[in-house]
């Protein structure tokens, strides 16, 4: 039949399917997992027990991980490869459900590898005994796909849940102080919860441990809950903290994050597909939305600094109202009449503003200025140079961009 | 037909001098007086509407500032106007207080000049 002995082919396919995988993981790992097939397939092949696959991590000092009874060479070769290709079913199967091999890159190359490796005379070999290894590809992938949504449906994602929060937490800390951050997250996390209630198994601790950490705890029930669309929650999770960075935070938000979660945990979120560029585009286009926010955060600051928080939100609220029929952005900026005192927050900025032209954004947002500056009896006191400080130089050159003139404005004193 | 205006000040003394003259003055006025933003809210709630409230800044419990922002909250109230009368002389108390409210008024102040306000204000 072939000039080539069955134990040869043999001994030569599992070494490769050793390297290929190996390579991708451990060999210890790929190991186990080809020792594992071929002890199972010895019930449908009795010959297979002729072959031996040791770890050779447990088992030091062996020479070789792989054994052959030179029995085997008196089987059918025919039966040798229908084995082989069995080896190739359970190795996708077992690997599409495990934690440790990246499915998605391996899809892609693990047959072709396999191939390549096993050189064109084992190709036409097993391709004469019924075995195609580009067949087998395609099989493979859909073995795989198959495998890796079971393997998604059983995913314990509360780790990664709470490392995913670690890291928002300390990303908002660049812009605000920790105990602020704390109040942030568990906010945006209780707004959620209306839609998804699988937040209510998370727990942010107000207080710090011992070791002066906030406690995250994402408690068991939180997987045993988790169901179909995971992407969603963690998505929707992502762009609200997201929401609440200010300029600076918000430009590299999302590769920051990237960065601090690490490759394991972000092949995780990609198993999960969540769309992390999805986010960032999101929260780049929301920077009308972040400039209004600013500026009449600032205001309210000045305003309320002499009054009250409460009555600048109210004032700014009777500008806006004033100003509107000559703005209608301005329409797209809403006080709740029941959080005067809530500062900033009782404002809903549509999102709607961030698709409005930047020049009619800029002269709303000037015309809200101006009109804050000309109350102001005694005009040569710098409320602009003092708005100017407070919005801070990265802000101030986004909103001069969009035409908000403040040097003209701080000119007006001297007319 | 005599209009009423709450005047909202802790300081009795003045209060009963602006009552006194206020409405002597030709019958127009009726004053009510309440000393903090709790008496105000109790006459509120009780169904007594004034057509006008001054406003002392300076207040206990709560300010002149964050009781106007109290004001806001109801549509009922929401519409009254309101004057400032304080002691609070700074450009910003003043600037912003104009800007929000009718008017603003410096302690101390001329009950004619008042009146000749209130009665700006109310004839709107």
């Amino acid at each position: 039949m072939t000039d080539i002995k069955n134990s040869e082919v043999l001994s030569y396919t599992l070494r490769i399917f050793i390297r290929v995988i190996g390579r991708r993981t451990a060999e210890n790992f790929a190991i186990d997992t080809i020792g594992a097939v071929t002890r199972q397939l010895t019930e449908k092949y009795p010959f297979l027990r002729y072959v031996e696959i040791r770890n050779m991590i447990v088992y030091s000092g062996e020479l070789d991980a792989i054994s052959i009874n030179p029995a085997l060479d008196a089987v059918d070769t025919g039966e040798i490869v229908k084995a082989v290709s069995d080896l190739f079913d359970g190795i996708a199967k077992s690997l599409g459900a495990s934690e440790v091999y990246d499915f998605d890159d391996a899809e892609f190359y693990f047959i072709n590898e396999i191939r390549d490796e096993l050189g064109e005379h084992y190709d036409s070999l097993f391709r004469k005994f019924g075995l195609a290894l580009d067949v087998k590809q395609s099989d493979f992938i859909i073995n795989m796909r198959e495998a890796s949504k079971v393997k998604i449906q059983k995913m314990k994602v509360s780790d990664l849940m709470e490392h995913i929060i670690r890291i928002l937490i300390s990303l908002l800390n660049r812009q605000m102080e920790e105990a602020e951050v704390i109040k942030t997250i568990t906010t945006v996390k209780k707004n959620l919860e209306g839609q998804y209630d699988i937040l209510k198994f998370i727990e942010i601790s107000s207080t710090k441990d011992r070791n002066g950490i906030y406690g995250v705890t994402v408690k068991p029930d939180f997987d045993a809950a988790w169901t179909t669309n995971k992407n969603t929650i963690l998505e929707a999770f992502i762009l609200a903290v997201g929401k609440c960075t200010d300029l600076k935070t918000r430009r590299s938000f999302i590769e920051d994050f990237r960065v601090s979660l690490g490759s394991k945990d972000l092949s995780k979120m990609k198993k999960i597909s969540v769309n992390l560029e999805a986010i960032d585009i999101t929260l780049q286009q929301q920077i009308h939305e972040l400039l209004i926010r600013k500026t009449l955060e600032v205001l309210i600051a000045i305003i309320g600094e002499k009054t009250s928080i409460s009555y600048a939100v109210v004032t700014l609220g009777k500008i806006i109202t004033e100003l509107q029929e000559k703005h209608d952005v301005l329409r797209l900026m809403i006080i709740d009449k029941t959080r005067f005192n809530e500062g900033i927050q009782a404002f809903d900025i549509r999102s709607e503003v961030n698709t409005v032209e930047s020049y009619r954004l800029g002269k709303a947002l000037k015309d809200v200025i101006k009109k804050t500056q000309d109350n102001l009896e005694d005009k040569t006191h710098p409320f602009v140079e003092d708005f100017k400080n407070r919005i801070g130089q990265e802000y101030l050159s986004e909103i001069e961009k969009i035409g908000v003139n403040l040097h003209l404005l701080e000119l007006r004193k001297f007319v | 037909m005599t209009k009423k205006i709450m005047l909202v000040e802790d300081n009795l003394d003045l209060t009963y001098v602006v009552k006194r003259r206020l409405e002597k003055m030709g019958n127009e006025y009726e004053i009510i007086g309440a000393p903090s933003w709790s008496e105000c809210l109790k006459l509120l709630t009780s169904g007594i509407i004034p057509d006008l409230i001054l406003l002392d800044i300076m207040l206990p419990e709560l300010n002149g500032w964050d009781i106007f922002a109290k004001l806001q909250e109801r549509s009922e109230w929401r519409s009254i106007p309101v004057i400032f009368l304080t002691a609070k002389k700074d450009q910003y108390s003043k600037g912003f207080g104009e800007l929000a409210a009718s008017d603003y008024i410096e302690k101390p102040f001329e009950i004619a000049n008042l009146k000749m306000r209130i009665d700006k204000i109310l004839q709107r």
